[in-house]
């Protein structure tokens, strides 16, 4: 899970994030390319595609780490 | 014609609002607080009472920038800076005719990326369907609709209905606000 929040700060360009976070509203420079670049990340690291439709409906950090676990 | 605005701001997300009204009262010369601004279903915002007043906009941490036309618009802005994922994301996401263009030298890469990403993303906001256009479904390579330019550290992509010629000063107005429009 560490190594899953490291990440996506690193996408983030934070410091840290936690479950909670709701990356949309609470990062500051959020913009689509990010999101982008996680869809990407989920796929490399944990072989899981998320599409586009999919991660738009997601909200928090947490929720795109359940997808990534394949919840 | 376009005419665009740009503008540093402090918290652009939290006022994209404010500055679309600050730039519509500005081009209709009406009050900012009578225009009324509603989003389509995929989220592009429209005026309600003046159909054929076309505008976008776009902002990054510390720019905002809107366009306004007479035929449909979108515009996107991003800042010039390392883009460690590019290759990931192009491979995934964009067309084998853009990932060759953009990969194609060793130099400017990142450069030719985020104008192939730019020139996307102002096609997608400009057929207004956002996110639910599939990135790999469209080039936007040889798409003359669209043009790309450099401010200072940024690069801005527009497509617009409009024939569109940067060197020529009648299809354009730029506006670069000194002042602060929050204030
Ligand atoms: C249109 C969109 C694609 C642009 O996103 P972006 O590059 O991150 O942001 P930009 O700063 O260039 O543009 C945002 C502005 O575009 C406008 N916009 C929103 N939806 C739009 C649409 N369907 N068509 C045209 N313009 C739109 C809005 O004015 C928005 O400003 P606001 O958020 O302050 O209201 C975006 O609104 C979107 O769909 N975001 C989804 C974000 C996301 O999770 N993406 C992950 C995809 S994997």
């Amino acid at each position: 899970m560490d190594n899953f929040l490291e990440l996506i700060s690193e996408i983030l360009e934070v410091e840290e994030v936690s479950m909670d976070t709701d990356f949309r509203n609470d990062i500051e420079d959020w913009d689509s390319m990010k999101g982008f670049a996680i869809i990407c990340m989920v796929d490399d690291e944990y072989d899981i595609q998320i599409d586009v439709p999919t991660f738009l409906k997601l909200k928090t950090v947490g929720d795109i780490y359940n997808k990534a676990m394949g919840k | 014609m376009i005419n665009i605005y740009i503008e540093e701001a402090m918290d652009p997300k939290m006022k994209s609002e404010i500055f679309i009204r600050w730039i519509l009262s500005e081009y209709l010369k009406v009050d900012r607080d009578e225009l009324n601004i509603k989003k389509t279903k995929y989220g592009k915002p429209y005026l309600v009472d003046y159909p054929y007043v076309h505008f976008n906009v776009t902002h990054t941490k510390d720019m905002i920038a809107g366009a306004i036309s007479d035929n449909p618009i979108g515009i996107d802005m991003e800042r010039i800076k390392p883009r460690p994922h590019n290759k990931r994301i192009a491979e995934k996401f964009l067309t084998k005719n853009e990932q060759k263009y953009i990969f194609h030298r060793k130099d400017n890469q990142d450069l030719r990326f985020l104008e192939v990403w730019t020139r996307k993303e102002a096609y997608v906001k400009w057929a207004g369907l956002g996110m639910k256009l599939s990135f790999d479904t469209f080039d936007v390579l040889d798409d003359d609709r669209i043009i790309t330019t450099f401010i200072n550290e940024y690069i801005f992509s527009i497509c617009s209905d409009c024939f569109i010629d940067w060197k020529d000063d009648e299809s354009f107005s730029f506006c670069f606000n000194e002042k602060s429009v929050y204030e």
